[in-house]
């Protein structure tokens, strides 16, 4: 199995997943052709599957993952950037150039996007794996059901129901702010096991409730933190971004 | 049936723990949960909850013994765990061999209050009584349990068991039923199993002054029970009700979280998932808790026949109200409130029957 694995607008997180599971990775007959991260020798060549970390964000990084789909039987995008279009996303809510001159004192020499956006805004993407970081068994679960031929099956289902599976008592109904059921389950229910809130790194459930979440931050005298914490690495996903800007 | 002092309790206790991994409610996470503990002292003794809607909150406040009510986790977990391996596969020489794992612990259900015991009783006839494929990992864990049951004097502002036909005493399903009386406690057999364990503690025998004073406190917690439900015809008003605009008001407010169904005691739907080595040699069948809150519940050949929220909240209240009296010949609720104290929404189910039944009343 030829894999390649190529990273975009992030900050290299999620990769050092594959590191975690190199010795399952050993085990198996799987041949990384590509992952600049991690070897020196790379070809570009034909991929059975990509893992693609981070948001696009320039032209050039527009017309590098063409070329990667092209190569690609399937392609699985990783983490919080790729899957939502990250923490950089939050550029999106405001003017680009007011964005650009803040950060650049030259802002004409740089070229970018106006947007940074999910790698599914350009491409079919196969699967997705949440997080910021991803969840290691998650990756390995992906690689090793493309080695032995069998179905995929990862959690749809929100936070909530991983951490009553733990026996972890709400913290929402304990006084903390928790986006737990809106977001998706995977990462074990690290937060609220910690007795903290979620902040929603895993990105949104499919149709989250997201006004009856809204008011029961209200209700709870939680301030104005709602739109603050969705404003997160997952801000840009298509369940949160306006509905004019669905497509 | 004897009477013990109270500290007797401990006697007892030991007694229990000799031969059973013990269940029992302690204080975890800053909450009245559930867990094995091997000292009676783990026991909460003291402690209250204070649940108000969706609120909660413990604090000392009283010198009872069983001064808090039932756990916050239902005991459904110690039975069927939320997550277990109940087959282990080997691929080895071009065979395939499957090992069903057999539960093995003894366990006793140390304090269970009479919602919780009418939930076990429940589960018994899912699985087991009036299920035509018994449930052989729930009948031997089943077989193992030993049950301590407490007459039940703390209810929470949340319980309604008394709407659900359930007596602050239960008359049966233990091994052993503790009744807390001011200075002493009393103690019941309710099977062999449980009556030699009472021959081992010095007792005292029971006077009349004693009942009394239990029948007293019985009457006087009955009082505190302000939360109610008519059953009178109930799931037969709730069919009549299956197309009300209710459903689509409580599935605007529903976060469809399941936090309900996994608290319930008496909610049992579970998935099944395999875990593979990477090689293929191996694989482990594992059984997980689900929910009908779950997206994915009801995805048939790849289609979702629930896929609001108000279908999905329509499928929980109908099951418990509805379903289940032709499914299992009883309601598949008893009132033990959790589900309304742990509903991050604030939604309370006995408020939404009373709308249903308002709808059916103004028709
Ligand atoms: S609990 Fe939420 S914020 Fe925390 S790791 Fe999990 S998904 Fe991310
Ligand atoms: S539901 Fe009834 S038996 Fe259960 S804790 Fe409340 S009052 Fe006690
Ligand atoms: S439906 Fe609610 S009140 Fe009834 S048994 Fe389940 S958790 Fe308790
Ligand atoms: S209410 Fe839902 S989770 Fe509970 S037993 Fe019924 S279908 Fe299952
Ligand atoms: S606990 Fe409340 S919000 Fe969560 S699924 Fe149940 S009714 Fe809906």
């Amino acid at each position: 199995m030829k894999i390649g694995v190529f990273k975009f607008a992030s900050c290299d997180g999620c990769q050092i997943a594959f590191f975690e599971i190199s010795k399952e990775l050993i085990k198996m007959d799987v041949d990384i052709q590509y992952f600049l991260e991690a070897q020196s020798e790379n070809h570009f060549d034909h991929f059975d599957v990509s893992f693609v970390e981070g948001s696009i964000s320039t032209p050039e990084q527009e017309e590098r993952i063409k070329q990667i789909r092209e190569k690609s039987k399937k392609v699985a995008v990783i983490g919080a950037c790729a899957v939502s279009g990250g923490i950089q996303s939050v550029r999106n809510f405001m003017d680009f150039f007011d964005v650009l001159s803040s950060v650049y004192p030259s802002p004409d020499y740089i070229k970018s996007l106006e947007k940074s956006k999910p790698v599914s805004d350009y491409i079919d993407v196969d699967y997705e794996l949440r997080g910021c970081p991803i969840n290691k068994s998650q990756l390995l679960e992906i690689i090793s059901s493309l080695y032995l031929g069998k179905e995929l099956v990862l959690p749809s289902y929100p936070l909530c129901l991983e951490c009553k599976i733990k026996g972890i008592p709400c913290v929402l109904i304990l006084g903390k702010p928790c986006l737990g059921s809106i977001t998706v389950a995977g990462c074990g229910a690290i937060c609220p096991s910690f007795s903290r809130g979620c902040y929603g790194c895993f990105g949104p459930i499919k149709n989250p409730n997201i006004q009856s979440l809204k008011e029961v931050f209200e209700d709870h005298g939680f301030g104005d933190i709602y739109s603050h914490i969705l404003t997160g690495f997952n801000a840009y996903n298509r369940e949160f971004r306006g509905n004019d800007e669905k497509d | 049936m004897k009477k013990i002092k109270k500290t007797q309790i401990n006697q007892l206790f030991e007694a229990v723990k000799n031969e059973y991994s013990v269940v029992a409610p302690v204080i975890k996470e800053g909450v009245i949960s559930l867990d094995l503990i091997t000292d009676i002292s783990q026991i909460p003794s003291g402690f209250t909850e204070d649940e108000k809607g969706n609120s909660y909150k413990v604090a000392k406040s009283s010198d009872r013994f069983f001064s808090y009510s039932r756990p916050y986790l239902p005991f459904k977990r110690f039975i069927i765990p939320p997550e277990f391996v109940f087959m282990k596969v080997v691929k080895n020489d071009g065979r395939i061999n499957f090992t069903e794992v057999i539960p093995d612990k003894k366990i006793a259900l140390f304090d269970i209050r009479p919602c919780d015991l009418k939930a076990l009783q429940i589960l018994d006839d899912v699985f087991i009584n009036k299920n035509s494929h018994p449930d052989s990992y729930y009948a031997k864990a089943r077989e193992k349990l030993f049950i301590v049951a407490v007459t039940c004097f703390s209810p929470t502002e949340n319980c309604f068991c008394s709407s659900m036909g359930i007596s602050l005493k239960p008359e049966h399903g233990y091994d052993i039923l503790i009744t807390e009386l001011k200075d002493s406690f009393l103690i019941r057999a309710g099977s062999e199993k449980g009556s030699k364990f009472l021959e081992r503690i010095k007792a005292e025998e029971v006077s009349q002054t004693d009942l009394v004073e239990e029948e007293k406190t019985i009457k006087e917690t009955e009082k505190k029970i302000n939360k109610k439900v008519s059953t009178e015809n109930l799931s037969q008003i709730l069919y009549s009700q299956i197309d009300s605009k209710q459903w689509e008001k409580v599935g605007s407010k529903c976060l469809a979280c399941t936090s309900c169904t996994q608290l319930c005691p008496t909610c049992f739907c579970f998935n099944i998932v395999e875990k593979n080595s990477t090689d293929g040699s191996y694989s482990e069948r594992i059984r997980v808790y689900d929910s009908c809150f779950n997206p994915e519940f009801a995805t048939v050949h790849r289609f979702n026949i629930r896929q609001s929220i108000a279908s999905r909240y329509r499928q929980w209240l109908m099951h418990k109200f509805a379903y289940w009296t032709d499914q299992f010949g009883s309601y598949g609720c008893v009132g033990c409130g959790r589900c309304i104290t742990w509903c991050p929404a604030g939604i309370d189910i006995t408020e939404e029957i009373k709308k249903l039944r308002e709808g059916y009343d103004n028709h």
